[in-house]
């Protein structure tokens, strides 16, 4: 390409991406839609370029978004981690009666246990507790686990 | 001798796997579950009621099969999540079983362990993480 067709290339590039910029939050996201739907139509080696880039960017984006550590110094996860374990020991202590069963827990409190998730997921949203960890438990006298 | 250094230290209950419990983010919505560490698995694998509560149209995603060391075939679609677990977070693209009834979800190598510096001491009962930077 002559250099003056690069620059006016690089100019045009550069137009586009201001404009892309000044779009709105939804015109934004149409156009992340748009050229993602693009995309999942480009070869194989095309595509996975841009999920590397894609991938990197919304970790960057997410860890951009982690909140910062609460005033106490402790971190917001290690709360929910000490949560977290409540519910596993719970799990552990109540396996024979609830094996075989999808069970909802906040803490060392059932919120529900049920085969069916979409039950689960309706008890949970009616019981209005946020993020409850979601376990199967196996059956007390289920063989080891292999895959 | 080698020295390594991790930024998060973690036992964890010895009975039945290392189970670690995680959130798991897409498109908008999250949900929180279990995961077992499995290096012997190639990639992430979950169940199919783990992406129903994650709220994905689960044969959207890319399908894969696997072949699980029991036998048999096991279907699953890939799709693009968040995982977050013991305040470390990243994109990964974990496999969605096809049909319901897998009773636990893999952490395997492609998603997850390739993403970490990871330690284990089995003896103690105790993982190593930080991620990889």
């Amino acid at each position: 390409m002559p250099i003056t067709n690069l620059a006016t290339a690089t100019t045009l590039d550069e137009t586009l991406l201001n404009q892309a910029l000044a779009l709105s939050p939804e015109q934004k996201l149409r156009l992340v839609k748009e050229v993602m739907q693009s995309e999942l139509n480009a070869n194989a080696n095309e595509q996975k370029q841009f999920i590397e880039t894609l991938d990197a960017t919304l970790t960057e984006l997410r860890l951009a978004k982690t909140p910062p550590p609460a005033p106490n110094g402790k971190p917001p996860w290690q709360k929910r981690h000490a949560k977290d374990m409540l519910s596993l020991k719970w799990a552990r202590e109540h396996r024979k009666e609830y094996g075989g069963q999808w069970v909802a827990l906040d803490g060392s409190r059932l919120i529900a246990a049920t085969t069916d998730i979409l039950e689960l997921k309706a008890a949970i949203e009616a019981d209005g507790t946020h993020l409850p960890l979601i376990k199967f438990i196996e059956p007390a006298d289920a063989p080891p686990f292999l895959f | 001798m080698a020295e390594l250094s991790f930024d998060v230290v973690q036992r964890y209950d010895s009975e039945d796997g290392i189970e670690i419990p995680l959130l798991l983010f897409c498109g908008g919505k999250e949900t929180k579950a279990t995961a077992y560490v499995d290096c012997g698995a190639s990639d992430c694998v979950f169940s199919n009621e783990t992406g129903l509560l994650l709220g994905l149209q689960i044969e959207t995603g890319e399908p894969k099969n696997f072949s699980p060391a029991s036998g048999g075939t096991l279907a699953t679609y890939g799709h693009l999540v968040t995982l977050e677990f013991y305040g470390i977070a990243f994109e990964s693209i974990v496999y969605f079983a096809k049909y319901p009834g897998l009773q636990r979800n893999l952490l395997g190598r492609n998603g997850w362990l390739r993403k970490l510096f990871f330690g284990l001491v089995e003896s103690v009962n105790t993982v190593y993480l930080s991620p990889l930077r």
